[in-house]
């Protein structure tokens, strides 16, 4: 495990609870500096060497670090040379790098990083000098660093720089030394720095550490240093404001007084001054005093960029931020946690809590996620949620709800459905497994393999999966209206009018979410219709009536008095049972209906696709998301009909056919209340039910061991 | 600046009352009332460019309201509110669920959508303003819905107090209060039983307290218990004028939730009991 060095951690963490997402942020800026090792320096937290982490050598690859090399003993500064050496990572402390991460703009340090892509001889000369000049504030637009010029004791290196970047032939000059030491014509990966050759004893502040042939790094010059700091310092209050926002205050995540800055950088840019309504008389620069940040705290805020960024991955364009902590964190923790942030391909908090469970109970307890997902359309951002204090808790319960579910009779030849493989789908496969459902639960995938796609074209702020997920993390009540509206429109987006086949899948998936939610206590429902979030009355574990045992099978006298059991009895049995289980059916006839509806045509559509050959099937026809409560009271009779011509003037299903006719007697159709995504999900759980009737019949006989091999072509009838 | 509004603090301006007394951070008597609404906004100071709202008002955004009641003009109030002289103690009573709305608005961008008129040069007056004609900027809201919070304040401030405790009484106040957003109208509601109620203080020696407003400043003494989540919030707590402007003096840590009343550990807390409830005074 990577060790993060105690004192450094301790000098960095301001201590106290994770209470905020900046304070979160700083933590991992804490952790990150922590984790580079003791502090050399002052400069320590403005240096930034992780940034060469890819530009020094590795393999074979060329990575060359270039560097200026000006003597300043004589009377004007002079260009000695230029060297083009592999950049070794032994390099990289004297180099005093501190990048400027965003976008354009030179480095706060006089070392400048080339571009990922690499630099040609001519980049390397044209950037070299023009960093030069910049950066000395010869250009006069760098004034923090003029000011250091101006007024350090040791001032007067910088001033030489000045000089020399002024000359006219400079770029002529470093590229007649360059050409010669640049290794190829390829663009490797370039750092380029500038070594000074001068006398330690000229300077207020000596340099640190032993000069190479009498040249000294920028890292190891406290003049260059602290221009690089004043020149950090300056954009913390400048960065797209005229003039500096400080001013004295309180800082918002420390909470200790003293200097603060109104333009520090937020690593998800959810904080910028372009929005000045939010300050005092609409001034940018005003920014300090609501959004006081101290120079410590951004820097921090900085430092811990990239070990969020490693915290984050996209899904279907949005991006989502799972960033584990403790509320009190102190250095044992902070340890665990960079190490769990640095193994983890991605930091899943299924992946991280197991993974804590392993190492020590107590502190999987005290693990926190904190979680945001954000959508961000060219620079227009949106948080679609965000969740500070996810634990691991609520997706367990719905996860050990949703095994029942799968354990329960709502799968299994006695009453239910069929299971998929493995292979097929994943939530409700015969191998998923608890820990399964927990991990689709937290990455989101249970949420959104069954609820509707947003609309790519228009996304909004509001993506109703995202709803889903962040109920399912935080245990909010989910509204039952509102998953079945969304269970039946990706319905329709799943049910291709051009292919036949029906999500079956899909919608047994929505259905044991909808029967695990329940379980779960996390289902709310209308006033009117309570019966929607009763759970199944049969569980494993209780198994009182004829009826009433779970998926266990029944005995074959249960379904046929002598025992000789024919499709038809297994059909009838299994459906009569189905409903029997559920209140979402018993306590509600126009639900029962259409369900019952659903069912029937199920059957009949699966008996014209397999028996006849028909191409589109009645299912085809009466797709689920355009079905209404009218449209069934209009295409009964005409079901009726077919099944009475396909049967030779006698039944093909009649024990659906007498429940259905008993319930539409009981509550027609052209009289219901039920709202339509109610119809429309519970007729489309009725055709995956009606399509698999012959099928799951045929296994409960022969699970019962009562199936002969018989003659299939009369198997609707066959009583 | 002068004070446009002095004589309009109290409606009743001769009339006196004793300000509470506060002891270790808790009052011996506070105000309590109730400020409901369709909406409320509170913006989290961290961010601009999302509009994201806390779910609990910040102590100096319910200063702001008081002061609104009772009149007391910008910058001129904030002494009121000194941790050291006041006691605020917050309580959620609506369920704090929050739905996000685009709404258009118009752009503060000075380069961009701002229209300046007046002279440009030498002496006189320009005036820049949002440019009221250019394209409307779409942009997503985080509300509150339904928020509801009951406040329990106690200043030593005689004049404030007196004048607060009047128009509570009276159901007035001077400027419209609001929750967030000068749109977001507030109604103040007071108990039946009277506007001024006596505080016990409430012994905070290591015993497990259940407490039932929001928790400042203690977010690690909050004993969880599985499944009932609770929240934390960074808040800005104090202000200070400074010339004429204002600045951020303190920043709390509050933990509430909308569900069962909190556990915690008394440490640290100043805790007093107002008809029954156990508030937590900041």
């Amino acid at each position: 495990m990577t060790e993060l060095h105690p004192e450094t951690f301790e000098e960095y963490h301001p201590g106290g609870p994770i209470s905020s997402l900046r304070r979160l942020e700083v933590l991992y800026g804490a952790i990150t500096e922590a984790a580079e090792g003791e502090i050399d320096s002052k400069y320590d937290l403005y240096h930034t060497p992780g940034e060469l982490d890819e530009f020094v050598v590795q393999d074979n690859e060329n990575r060359y670090l270039v560097t200026l090399e000006v003597d300043v003993t004589g009377d004007s500064p002079e260009l000695n040379g230029i060297s083009a050496d592999p950049l070794q990572p032994s390099d990289v402390a004297k180099l005093g790098y501190a990048r400027y991460p965003w976008g354009r703009g030179i480095d706060h340090s006089i070392t400048e990083r080339g571009a990922k892509g690499g630099w040609n001889i001519d980049k390397t000369v044209r950037y070299s000098s023009e960093k030069l000049e910049k950066w000395s504030n010869a250009s006069g637009k760098e004034e923090a660093v003029g000011r250091v010029a101006d007024e350090n004791p040791d001032g007067w290196v910088i001033r030489d720089l000045q000089t020399l970047s002024s000359r006219d032939d400079i770029a002529d000059e470093i590229e007649q030394h360059l050409r010669p030491a640049f290794p190829s014509a390829d663009s490797p990966r370039v750092v380029a720095t500038v070594a000074i050759k001068l006398d330690p004893d000229s300077l207020e502040a000596p340099p640190e550490g032993t000069p190479e042939n009498g040249y000294y790094y920028p890292g190891q010059l406290p003049i260059l240093n602290d221009g690089m700091v004043a020149r950090k310092n300056h954009k913390l209050a400048t960065k797209n404001v005229p003039s500096p926002s400080k001013g004295e205050g309180t800082c918002m995540v420390t909470g200790e007084r003293g200097e603060v800055f109104g333009t520090a950088e937020d690593p998800l840019a959810f904080f910028t001054v372009q929005h000045s309504e939010k300050f005092a008389n609409l001034k940018k620069v005003e920014s300090w005093r609501s959004h006081p940040v101290s120079s410590e705290a951004a820097l921090l805020l900085q430092s811990g960029t990239s070990l969020v960024e490693n915290c984050s991955r996209t899904r279907d364009g949005l991006r989502v931020y799972t960033l584990p902590y403790v509320v009190d964190c102190d250095h044992g923790s902070a340890e665990w946690l960079y190490g769990a942030i640095e193994d983890a391909d991605e930091t899943s908090i299924h992946r991280i809590q197991q993974h804590a469970e392993n190492v020590d109970e107590s502190f999987a307890e005290a693990l926190r996620f904190y979680v945001i997902g954000v959508r961000n359309d060219s620079g227009d951002i949106n948080v679609l949620h965000e969740v500070p204090n996810v634990d691991i808790y609520w997706p367990r319960e719905v996860g050990k709800a949703h095994l029942d579910v799968l354990e329960s009779s709502l799968f299994g030849s006695a009453a239910g459905f069929h299971r998929p493989d493995p292979d097929g789908w994943r939530h409700i496969a015969e191998a998923t497994q608890t820990e399964d459902v927990v991990k689709a639960i937290t990455s989101g995938r249970y949420a959104r393999d069954t609820l509707a796609f947003s609309d790519a074209d228009a996304p909004t702020s509001n993506d109703p999966r995202e709803w889903l997920v962040t109920a399912l993390l935080t245990g909010e009540s989910v509204p039952a209206d509102k998953l079945l509206s969304q269970y039946v429109e990706r319905i329709a987006s799943a049910t291709n009018p051009e292919d036949e086949n029906f999500p079956t899948y899909l919608v047994l998936t929505q259905y044991a979410q909808l029967e695990a939610l329940a379980r779960a206590d996390l289902l709310s429902t209308p006033d009117d219709r309570p019966e929607l979030k009763a759970t199944p009355r049969t569980t494993m574990n209780e198994t009182t009536g004829p009826l009433d045992f779970g998926d266990s099978l029944p005995d074959p006298t249960d379904l046929e008095p002598d025992g000789n059991v024919k499709q038809y009895h297994a059909r009838k049995y299994r459906l009569e049972r189905f409903l029997e289980e559920r209140d979402a059916f018993q306590d509600n006839d126009e639900r029962c209906g259409a369900f019952l509806f659903g069912v029937f045509l199920g059957e009949l559509a699966n008996h014209q696709s397999y028996n006849r050959d028909m191409n589109r099937t009645l299912r085809d026809q009466h797709p689920a998301d355009r079905i209404t409560a009218e449209r069934m009271h209009r295409v009964y009779p005409d079901l009726q009909q077919r099944s009475g011509v396909y049967a030779n003037g006698d039944q093909l299903f009649p024990e659906t056919e007498r429940l259905l006719k008993d319930v539409f007697a009981e509550a027609p159709p052209d009289d219901w209340s039920l709202p339509v995504e109610d119809v429309r999900f519970f007729y489309a759980l009725g055709l995956a039910y009606g399509s698999d009737a012959q099928s799951q019949a045929k296994q409960l006989r022969k699970d019962l061991g009562v199936y002969e091999d018989e003659d299939e072509s009369g198997d609707s009838t066959d009583e | 600046m002068t004070n446009a509004n002095a004589g309009a603090m109290d409606p009743a301006p001769d009339r006196s009352e004793a300000p509470p007394e506060l002891t270790d951070g808790v009052p011996d008597s506070c105000l309590v009332c109730t400020v409901r609404g369709d909406w409320a906004h509170f913006r989290r100071i961290d961010r601009t460019v999302t509009k994201q709202t806390y779910r609990l008002p910040p102590r100096t955004t319910v200063a702001g309201l008081l002061a609104a009641i009772v009149g007391v003009g910008r910058d001129e109030y904030y002494d009121v509110f000194d941790p050291a002289v006041s006691a605020v103690g917050i309580e959620a009573v609506g369920d704090l669920r929050t739905m996000t709305q685009p709404s258009l608005g118009v752009g503060t961008n000075p380069k961009e959508t701002f229209g300046t008129v007046g002279k440009t040069r030498g002496k006189g007056i320009s005036v820049s303003f949002p440019d009221t004609t250019d394209n409307r900027q779409i942009h997503s809201y985080e509300y509150i819905v339904d928020p509801a919070y009951r406040l329990y304040i106690a200043v030593e401030d005689e004049a404030f107090h007196t004048a607060l405790k009047h128009h509570l009484e009276r159901g007035t106040s001077h400027y419209p209060p609001s929750l967030g957003l000068s749109e977001l109208l507030a109604r103040v509601e007071t108990p039946e039983s009277g506007v001024e109620h006596d505080v016990t203080a409430v012994s905070t020696d290591d015993e497990t307290v259940t407490v039932d407003s929001a928790i400042p400043e203690a977010v690690e003494t909050i004993i969880p218990s599985a499944g009932a989540s609770h929240h934390v919030e960074r808040l800005p707590a104090a202000m200070e004028a400074d010339g004429r402007n204002r600045r951020t003096t303190e920043f709390t840590d509050y933990a509430f939730t909308d569900e069962d009343a909190l556990k915690a550990s008394g440490d640290g807390l100043s805790l007093g009991e107002v008809d029954g409830r156990t508030i937590a005074f900041y």
